[in-house]
């Protein structure tokens, strides 16, 4: 059906894609016959289970107040958020290895900016945050919750 | 014959045997697939428009990474357009051996479009089952247009191999879920625990 050297291509053709994804998950190819594999799993020590969440914040009112994700990356799916924020919204080095960097970046600052604006923010600062917060189990009370790492991008 | 060709053959004629259709059994998954990919899954990239340039971050290993920024709107129109006509034919058996190719070709192409973003969405399996099922014979029967006979057409060789990249994928992915979870720990969420819960999207539901 299929000789030696066909099936080596098919056999290579499946297993050089996954071994670079293995490898590190920014060298994973597209597109390519891989499925999704998150494996990790969550510490439920004490019955205390312990959640990473980021958040998106914008000044109101002279205080940072938590955005609307969703409504905020619209038109683009909200799943897209995290590696967008990691690639810092484009406006810092992640720019450097692609051209058009000054003109891009001038109008990424004005899509953020009316984004802001659009949920009632003054639209000239942008905050990322991961919220650290604890609930107990069976329950599902939440104990406890702060703000770290906050990487604040001045727009205008 | 070789040891490593017997094997080979005998690998491939395993896998045959598991996964040839019945007869006129094609048509229908034709027809089935491409309803599924217009009514749920329909390809979908004008929203890119709306994206800032800033945002164009595609993965290292993609054709968009050619590439240093989005595509202009009406490129990305063009594809979204020729992606749905090129199901439709597929749908409706229009020289459904070549609209397949070019449906898999474009569908990919305006795909990696969208995953320039970092993110990457497993979806590659579709565009096997397409890539296969090319092969098949599948534009044969049920169709406005049929294919023609040809040597490039094997339902036993294609639905072999898409059985084979569905195996492995599956396997990997299996392999992996099976190492991270079953760790006989009751104090992590892996299959021990008797804890089941939901995280919402923009949690990374990474381990603290």
């Amino acid at each position: 059906m299929f000789s030696r050297g066909a099936t080596l291509l098919i056999l290579l053709g499946l297993v050089v894609p996954e071994a670079l994804r293995s490898s590190s998950p920014a060298r994973e190819p597209y597109p390519a016959v891989i499925l999704p594999a998150g494996a990790g799993t969550i510490s439920l020590k004490h019955k205390l289970l312990h959640l990473n969440r980021t958040v998106l914040m914008g000044r109101r009112h002279h205080k940072w107040r938590e955005l609307d994700m969703i409504e905020f990356m619209k038109p683009i799916p909200v799943q897209y958020f995290a590696r967008i924020a990691r690639a810092r919204f484009g406006i810092s080095e992640g720019k450097k290895r692609h051209g058009h960097a000054s003109e891009d970046e001038r109008i990424t600052r004005r899509w953020l900016q009316e984004r802001l604006k659009l949920q009632g923010c003054s639209g000239r600062s942008l905050r990322v945050v991961t919220e650290r917060m604890t609930v107990q189990l069976p329950s599902g009370k939440q104990v406890s919750s702060h703000f770290e790492r906050p990487r604040t991008y001045v727009l205008g | 014959m070789s040891w490593v060709d017997r094997h080979i053959a005998s690998f491939w004629r395993r896998v045959a045997d598991n996964t040839l259709p019945g007869r006129g059994g094609l048509g229908v998954v034709r027809i089935v697939a491409c309803l599924y990919v217009l009514l749920l899954v329909a390809p979908d990239g004008r929203w890119i428009n709306a994206v800032p340039p800033g945002f164009f971050n595609p993965p290292r290993f993609s054709v968009m990474h050619w590439f240093s920024r989005f595509p202009p709107a009406p490129v990305v129109s063009l594809l979204d357009a020729l992606a749905i006509v090129l199901a439709c034919l597929v749908m409706a058996g229009v020289r459904a051996r070549a609209s397949s190719i070019a449906f898999v070709v474009v569908g990919a192409l305006l795909s990696n479009i969208v995953c320039s973003f970092g993110k990457i969405d497993h979806d590659g399996m579709c565009w096997a089952f397409f890539g296969c099922m090319a092969f098949s014979g599948w534009g044969q029967s049920l169709a406005l247009v049929p294919d023609k006979p040809s040597r490039f057409d094997g339902a036993e060789r294609s639905l072999a191999l898409l059985g084979v990249c569905i195996g492995f994928a599956m396997s990997v992915v299996g392999v992996k879920k099976a190492l991270g979870w079953v760790d006989f720990n009751t104090n992590t969420s892996g299959c021990s625990s008797s804890t089941r819960f939901a995280a919402s999207s923009s949690c990374c539901g990474s381990p603290c």
